[in-house]
């Protein structure tokens, strides 16, 4: 029967370049956008290892790094 | 009320007429389905209520025609077989079903004419809930009651029928009631309705039913279709009676939505039930937190029968169905998906429930039913009642489930009907269940296309918040830092900034800085310093390993680390190794800087933050076993202290203890809001924190009046001698200055709130909730006296708390799901792990936008007073028998107890498919005798299905903790089974002979080749209804005694259920003497089985003798107990006369019999007064002397088997069985008898009938050649006058022998005498010569009798 390792995930991210995973299919929240990333809940996590660099929000990062 | 008349004169109809004359024989008989057998089993467990009974009454108006009404019943149920079926649960390898040539519909009429109406329907409404509870007797068909009402006024008619719902569908029931009213109006306009009989027959079903079982491709459907189907249970509030009540709720669907769900199920070519199916599936997952939606479905099996829209039976079927509803993206997909499952199941539909159960080994397949029924009824019929109208239907049904969601209707007329037990829910739970029913089916109606997942649509509304969820902007902790900031911290910032600590913004980023310190003043001065200079603090606790230090250093890019004296070289080491680069400052507490070591920017003034700067990094335990590091920043930890502050009212006139260790998040408050608010913080020193003795003297010596505890040390402090021992007045002088125990971590139970309200009754609990994710606590609760479970309250302000299906939706009150934390308390996430952040902080579906929520992993679901209740954590979710069990909510079961301190419950994986284990602290106190393993089982199977309960309950003396003071989980499962009470299933082997044949019998039926313990319980071995039955007429056979099923209930393990059969058949013997009726003053009036073995046939003159005439009757030995019938009428006589004298002790008896039963009564009177007794009559009738018949018989089988199978009227001719073997004898007389409506014994298995002839046989043996002795007593031989083989003046040969004889005629021949209505002229004159004798004993002749 149906196991969520088995869903597909799509890798979303918002405005403060935060991201996330969202189960395919279903509607994403407002001000979210897909990131281009499409797999299993697990691929998801390790391409956001790869492009997620800094964890801090875009807003804190540009007022901190000037 | 008048009661006109009750059973009347039968042959009141043509139909009748013929057979009434003769006794009911049976015409067929086979095996009952297991549905009947199951509803049977249902009601036997509770005798006086109405399971399975079902009652629907007609209004008519019109004056009551009775004559017409009892012609229309009689033909009615002369028509329908199922009518006139009984059953016999005990004398058959298997529960069979008998057909009658005839039966009497009782028929009860009422006249209630002159009355006041308003008092008539009261009167009425309560006769008929009573009518619903009596019982039926299954030997006697039908299992049908009518109870027809002449209402005042208006000349009306209210017409009730109760019936067994064993015998009737549905769809049956309208037939029946539209047969019945048109037969009733043909009869009254005095014609005869001639209605072609059905060619198919109920007994198809059951053929049909074989059929599917021994269907390997069925067994493989069902198998794979239950394979770990989860259980779909609706919420409902938990009761401990449980009095099963039906209640009904039902209202019309408007027209635009049935018009809607008609149009889909047209456009989708499915029939308009698999629409509504559908949305009731998508429900049930919705109601069920589930993905998947398990629902059982009332299917009927006529369709395979010929005449199938015409038979009256029980052809419905309720099966489980499987689907999973999260998959598709529109209704309209969804309705595919049902029907195509449906269209799986229908090639499977004939397997029994029962057997499903069997083959996937699992009890309950689903606890909600969906019915859906548009089949016209009679009040639809065009013909229409022109004489009488039926104004009003009103039905009653009963059924053992929970809950039924019914839709009932034809075209757009559509009412949706919840059938509920009103024991399990509560009217507004109910009531909200309607309310996603009209939103989804209104949404599927309205709009198809449109996704059925997100429940927003179903009408769930959700979410748990205060005030507003979204982002505010509550400043940082530089404020609270700003109020407190003095030389000492502002002096260590000053060296911090000066290593390269500083605030963001200045192109360094976020600087983390390592605490490594002992609990005290200095470390409080070090936290402080490195968030008032900008800096993150990481705890670093001097009692963590190196290696974990080093760690924690390296996960987190520590930059800098503040430590003290006597930790520095252990520091400089592990900077040494694992980040060089790192700057080490020492601090000692109190420390001003000095010249010695110059700062290099003196700082006086908090550095400013932005709110989203962290202020922390704390590390939690990791599932892979790396802990990971969760940053929160300072807007989250400023919310956290505020809501502290507002809420508990923390202010500064409080002392606040420090007690927590730093690296637990716990410790955030209390190292900050003390400073803040201006209340003084009593630090306790190292180690404390897990000495609850030094706690207790440490909370009175400083007068402490805050402090925050988990539970279990909580529990530890309370059980403290210090604060026990004391006296109520000690106990406020020492702890009075405790105000407020704020509690969190751990589930606080009921028990420990209350033993925490007995010793300090002053003291407010106050229960947080929270993960160090969202800044350690987002719920709050204070805690009020005997709340049970003890909620985590609502969320703290600028936060939301959700509880969401496995799709991140939200799921209806007191449903299950996951715990979603929103607002601004939800940290950055986990450092360094970006992947693992996403995982956890996603996107939040009701949030502002591009918000974040964290998914906590822990169970909960919202109360329907909008509190949080939690269930545990998701892994708590473990498997038993394939069904989804959330251990938290079993624990919180357990300790729902009052006298359960503390539990835990742990599950074992197995091949037995799993078990539980519930660990519990009994509270001081409990008495251990009434609080057996057992009787917690018992109080927790109240309130939870039976996968929930534990097999095993463990009793201990404390519950083990770590040194964080949680529960250590590992020594729970490491526990010696030395120190455990002795669990249920630890009981020893079978010792009597009774408990080794239960034990015996059950292995059989339940676990072959496993030995059983005397503790093993019936249930728990997967025994169901059906098997229950089996295993009554298995261990029947096997101890030749009686089996009640219903103390299965009350004695459901091997040594409990064997004790009960030994008490029984110690009693009274009744299982060989049986009263027919036990009450009255008068002599015991005792009859003896004629050479059938019989006694059913003394019912009717027993029932007319009086009330005051105690009446009982002897069976034959071996007719159904296997006991060696008897053969010697002596002996049989003197062992006759002890079993009397035994069970119906008495002074003076009468005696009678049937046929022989006349000959075996005089010689027991001979014993009986021999023994002392007086007899003061011996009543035979139709009885010789001689016997003949017993004579002929044994002389001749064929003659014996024609009298022992058919009283003599088979239609054979004894020449046709010459040449033939015995066995075929035996048939061709059986099969003469059945088409002759002869047949005396109810089945046609020749191993029946030859035990049937071994009795008849041994009988005959035992009179046949017996010579009397001449007798003094007093004989009165009642002879049948109608009797062809009769002379009235012949005494039969009593005089010979007993010259103390008169002969009484009465009405009827031999067959007819002693049944209705004979009965009651012989009753009469029995009386009568019973009253004769006993004036005549009481003259003084007593020699004779010597």
């Amino acid at each position: 029967m149906t196991d969520t390792k088995a869903w597909t995930y799509l890798v979303v991210v918002n405005d403060e370049e935060q991201y996330s995973i969202w189960r395919e299919g279903f509607p994403l929240p407002e001000g979210w956008r897909e990131a281009g990333f499409t797999g299993s809940e697990q691929a998801c996590m390790d391409h956001i290892d790869t492009v997620w660099t800094d964890l801090r929000p875009r807003s804190l990062r540009e007022a901190q790094d000037g | 009320m008048t009661t006109t008349t009750t059973t009347p004169a039968t042959g009141s109809t043509g139909s009748t007429d013929s057979t009434s004359r003769t006794p009911a024989r049976p015409v067929d008989a086979y095996p009952m389905t297991s549905l009947q057998a199951g509803m049977l089993y249902h009601s036997s467990l509770h005798t006086r209520s109405a399971t399975y009974h079902d009652q629907v009454t007609l209004e008519l108006s019109g004056h009551l025609d009775e004559q017409a009404l009892r012609a229309a019943a009689a033909d009615v149920v002369a028509a329908h077989a199922v009518l006139r079926t009984s059953f016999d649960l005990q004398r058959f390898s298997e529960p069979m079903q008998l057909v009658w040539d005839h039966v009497e519909v009782p028929i009860e009429v009422v006249d209630l004419a002159g009355r006041d109406l308003v008092v008539a329907r009261a009167g009425i409404r309560r006769r008929l809930e009573e009518e619903r509870t009596v019982g039926f007797d299954w030997s006697r068909p039908p299992l049908l009651r009518i109870l027809a009402y002449r209402l005042p006024r208006a000349a009306n008619t209210s017409v009730t029928l109760t019936f067994h719902h064993a015998i009737l569908d549905g769809w049956s029931l309208s037939l029946l009631l539209d047969e019945l009213m048109r037969r009733y109006r043909a009869a009254g306009g005095g014609e005869r309705l001639d209605l072609p009989a059905p060619r198919g027959s109920f007994r198809e079903v059951v053929a049909l039913e074989r059929q599917a079982e021994a269907n390997p491709e069925s067994q493989a459907y069902w198998r794979e279709a239950m394979h770990d189907a989860p259980l779909c249970r609706f919420p409902r509030h938990a009761t401990a009676e449980k009095v099963e009540e039906v209640a009904a709720v039902r209202e019309s669907l408007p027209a635009d939505v049935v018009e809607g769900l008609t149009e889909l199920a047209r456009a989708a070519s499915v029939p308009l039930r698999t629409v509504f199916l559908a949305v009731h599936l998508r429900l049930v997952a919705l109601w069920s937190g589930t993905r998947e939606a398990v629902s059982g479905v009332v299917t009927h099996n006529r369709t395979e029968i010929e005449d199938c829209d015409r038979i009256l039976g029980l052809f419905l079927a309720a099966l489980p169905l499987r689907v999973d509803v999260s998959l598709d993206d529109s209704w309209r997909a969804l309705v595919q998906r049902v029907f195509r499952a449906e269209l799986d199941l229908m090639p499977h539909r004939g397997v029994p429930l029962a057997t499903i159960q069997r083959w996937v080994e699992r009890g309950e397949l689903y606890d909600v039913l969906f019915d859906f029924r548009s089949f016209g009824t009679y009040y639809d019929s065009d013909e229409g009642l022109p004489s009488l109208g039926v104004d009003e239907v009103e039905g009653f049904e009963q059924t053992n489930l929970p809950l039924a969601v019914n839709v009932i209707g034809a075209g757009n007329d559509v009412v949706l009907e919840a059938r509920y037990d009103s024991a399990q829910f509560l009217p507004e739970e109910i009531e909200a269940l309607l309310a996603t029913y009209r939103a989804a089916l209104r949404h599927c109606a309205i709009t198809p296309d449109a996704d059925p997942r997100p429940t927003t649509h179903l009408g769930v509304v959700g979410g748990v918040s205060v005030g507003g969820g979204g982002v505010v902007d509550v400043g940082g902790l530089g404020e609270v830092v700003g109020r407190v900031w003095e030389p000492v911290r502002a002096g260590l910032a000053g060296r911090l900034r000066g290593a390269g600590v500083g605030p963001a913004g200045a192109g360094s980023g976020e600087c983390v800085v390592g605490v490594l310190m002992e609990r005290g003043p200095g470390l409080v001065e070090a936290v402080h310093a490195v968030v008032g200079a900008g800096g993150v603090y990481l705890p670093l606790e001097p009692d963590f390993p190196d290696d974990h230090l080093g760690f924690l250093l390296a996960d987190a890019g520590c930059t800098t680390l503040v430590t003290e004296p006597g930790l520095e070289s252990r520091v400089r080491n592990l900077v040494e190794q694992r980040c060089p680069d790192a700057a080490v400052v020492v601090h000692a507490a109190g420390e001003v800087p000095g010249d010695a070591e110059p700062v290099s920017e003196p700082v006086v003034e908090p550095v400013s933050v932005d709110g989203e700067e962290l202020a922390y990094v704390i590390h939690t335990s990791g599932s892979t076993g790396r802990p990971k590091g969760v940053g929160v920043s300072h807007r989250a930890v400023a919310n956290r202290l505020w809501w502290m502050r507002d809420l508990v009212g923390i202010t500064a006139d409080d002392r606040v203890l420090l007690k927590t260790p730093f690296s637990f998040d716990v410790s955030v408050w209390e190292l900050f809001l003390p400073a803040y608010v201006g209340a003084v913080q009593v630090v306790a020193g190292a180690g404390v924190h897990r000495d609850s003795a030094a706690l207790v003297e440490l909370v009175a010596a400083e007068r402490v009046s805050v402090v925050h505890f988990v539970p279990s040390m909580l529990d530890a402090f309370l059980a403290e001698p210090a604060l026990t021992a004391a006296t109520e007045q000690e106990r406020s002088a020492r702890w009075g200055e405790l105000r407020v125990v704020v509690c969190s971590g751990e589930a606080l139970t009921p028990a420990l709130v209350a033993r925490a309200g007995e010793l300090l009754p002053w003291v407010e609990v106050i229960n947080l909730y929270g993960p160090t994710e969202a800044a350690v606590d987002v719920t709050w609760h204070r805690v009020r006296a005997g709340e049970s479970p003890v909620p985590i309250g609502v969320a703290v302000p600028h936060t939301r708390i959700e509880v969401l299906d496995e799709g991140l939706q939200r799921v209806p009150v007191g449903v299950a799901g996951e715990l979603c934390i929103a607002g601004v308390q939800v940290a950055r996430g986990y450092v360094g792990r970006p992947g693992l952040t996403a995982r956890s902080f996603v996107p939040d579906p009701y949030g502002t936008t591009g918000a974040r929520m964290y998914r906590t992993g822990d169970r909960a679901r919202i109360t329907s007073v909008g509190t949080v209740e939690f269930l545990g954590r998701s892994d708590g979710q473990v498997k038993v028998r394939g069904v989804r069990v959330e251990l938290g909510e079993v624990r919180a079961g357990l300790e729902r107890d009052p006298w359960v301190r503390a539990a835990w419950v742990t599950h074992a994986a197995g091949a037995d498919g799993g078990s539980l284990t519930g660990y519990l602290v009994p509270e001081s106190g409990a008495d251990s005798a009434a609080r057996s393993p057992q009787v917690w089982r018992d109080h927790l199977a109240e309130r939870m299905p039976a996968h929930m309960v534990p097999t095993r309950i463990v009793e201990l003396t404390e519950l083990p903790v770590t040194v964080n003071g949680k529960l250590d989980t590992t020594a729970l499962a490491q526990l010696e089974s030395s120190t455990v009470v002795e669990g249920v299933s630890e009981g020893g082997p079978p010792r009597t002979p009774t408990e080794v044949a239960v034990a015996q019998v059950w292995s059989d039926l339940l676990d072959p080749g496993r030995p059983l313990s005397v503790t093993d319980n019936f249930f728990d071995l997967g025994g169901h209804s059906i098997l229950a039955l089996r295993m009554a007429a298995s261990l029947r056979t096997r101890l030749e005694v009686e089996v009640p099923i219903a103390i299965l209930l009350s004695a459901p393990t091997v040594g409990q259920f064997a004790a009960e059969l030994d008490r029984g058949s110690e009693g009274t013997r009744e299982d060989r003497i049986v009263a027919l009726r036990r009450t009255g003053d008068r002599p015991p009036m005792i009859f003896m089985h004629a050479l059938g073995g019989q006694i059913f046939r003394y019912e009717p003159v027993a029932k007319h003798l009086g009330e005051d005439q105690p009446v009982w009757a002897i069976p034959a030995a071996g007719l159904t107990k296997g006991v060696a019938p008897q053969t010697d009428l002596d002996t049989m006589a003197r062992e006759y006369a002890e079993l009397i004298r035994e069970a119906v002790p008495s002074t003076a008896y009468v005696l009678g019999g049937f046929c022989i039963g006349g000959n075996i009564a005089m010689e027991v009177a001979r014993h009986l007064t021999a023994a002392g007794a007086t007899v003061h009559a011996v009543l035979p009738v139709w009885s010789s002397i001689d016997e003949p018949v017993a004579r002929a018989s044994l002389e001749d089988d064929v003659v014996m088997m024609n009298h022992a199978l058919a009283g003599g009227f088979a239609d054979v001719e004894p020449a046709d069985l010459i040449g033939l073997s015995p066995e075929e004898q035996l048939l061709a007389v059986v099969k003469g008898a059945a088409e002759n409506n002869a047949l005396q014994v109810t089945s046609t298995d020749v191993d029946e009938v030859r035990s049937y002839l071994d009795v008849f046989r041994a009988n005959a043996h035992a009179v046949g050649h017996y010579q009397h002795a001449s007798w003094a007593g007093r004989v009165v031989l009642f002879l049948p006058k109608d009797d062809e083989y009769i002379d009235l003046g012949d005494d039969q040969g009593w005089s010979g022998v007993a010259p103390d004889t008169t002969v009484q005629a009465i009405p009827g021949s031999r067959h007819t005498a002693v049944q209705e209505p004979h009965a009651i002229a012989l009753a009469a004159l029995m009386r009568q010569r019973i009253d004769e004798a006993m004036r005549l004993t009481a003259e003084p002749s007593d020699e004779e009798n010597q």
